[in-house]
């Protein structure tokens, strides 16, 4: 099975990083769409279904807290499960993160192994 | 700002770039490194508050930062306004930044990043930019590369 994922980070080359990352990790992929803010996220999403999301939190228009808040408050897009990939290490932001719905969080800089490990913890058992 | 302070983030400059840009760094003093600021200079700066507040930057020179795009896309650019280069190099005091401020906020509490912005600056502008600032430079790839912080 391959999987559809969207990335939202509001770096390109963070987008690309976690692109290819993806790849060296073997995940198998459908398609892999980008946006640049919660906002792009979540008009793209009324068009397309994802799998998962991977996103950043410190973006324009709208951050990745009311994106993941919006997602959970809507019928649609309240399964998808969200991954945080930040530079915020913080422990009182990781709760914060959990308690608006993220069903992980990463910190970059992130390796293969990472990604492939939240990918199989919550697409392979679905 | 202590010394303490520039160690950390010499150290967690080093490593971001080994682990995420693939990229090797010498610390300062290294034998045969850069000692002077490029020409012309990207200054790249980023502040925070919160928990803890300042800010951190970095000059480097746009070779350096193509090299680092270079590593991220597998197409990169080699026009258009180094926008690719520009993206990289904010990218990568972003990740800077929040290790660092890891390594020297230990109470877990909450500091919020600014986006980094990036200025091009003569030599001349970037050496004033940076002085009296507490500051360390780096050799990458055999480019120089200083750290400072804000004050």
């Amino acid at each position: 099975m391959a999987y559809n994922i969207l990335i939202v980070d509001d770096s390109l080359t963070a987008r690309t990083f976690i692109a290819r990352t993806l790849q060296m990790a073997e995940v198998p992929l459908s398609q892999v769409y980008q946006a640049r803010n919660g906002q792009e996220a979540l008009d793209l999403l009324q068009r397309v279904w994802v799998d998962l999301v991977f996103a950043d939190i410190n973006m324009p228009t709208v951050n990745g807290t009311e994106m993941v808040r919006q997602m959970r408050a809507m019928d649609l897009l309240k399964s998808i499960p969200v991954i945080i990939i930040s530079t915020d290490r913080s422990a009182q932001r990781m709760a914060e993160m959990r308690e608006a719905g993220v069903q992980a969080y990463l910190t970059k800089p992130i390796t293969p192994e990472d990604l492939k490990a939240v990918v199989e913890r919550f697409l392979k058992s679905a | 700002m202590s010394a303490d302070n520039i160690n950390t983030l010499v150290e967690v400059a080093i490593e971001v770039l080994e682990r995420y840009a693939f990229m090797l760094g010498d610390p300062p003093g290294t034998k045969g490194g850069p000692a002077v600021l490029p020409e012309p200079s990207w200054i790249v700066t980023i502040s925070f508050t919160g928990a803890r507040a300042g800010g951190i930057g970095v000059v480097v020179s746009p070779g350096l930062a193509r090299q680092a795009a270079a590593n991220f896309y597998e197409d990169p650019q080699t026009e258009d306004g180094d926008e690719q280069a520009q993206d990289a190099v904010k990218e990568l005091l972003n990740i800077v930044c929040g290790n660092y401020l890891h390594r020297v906020e230990r109470n877990g509490r909450i500091v919020n990043l600014t986006t980094p912005s990036l200025q091009v600056a003569t030599l001349e502008a970037a050496t004033r930019y940076v002085n009296g600032k507490p500051q360390a430079m780096l050799a990458v790839e055999g480019h120089p590369l200083l750290l400072f912080v804000e004050t």
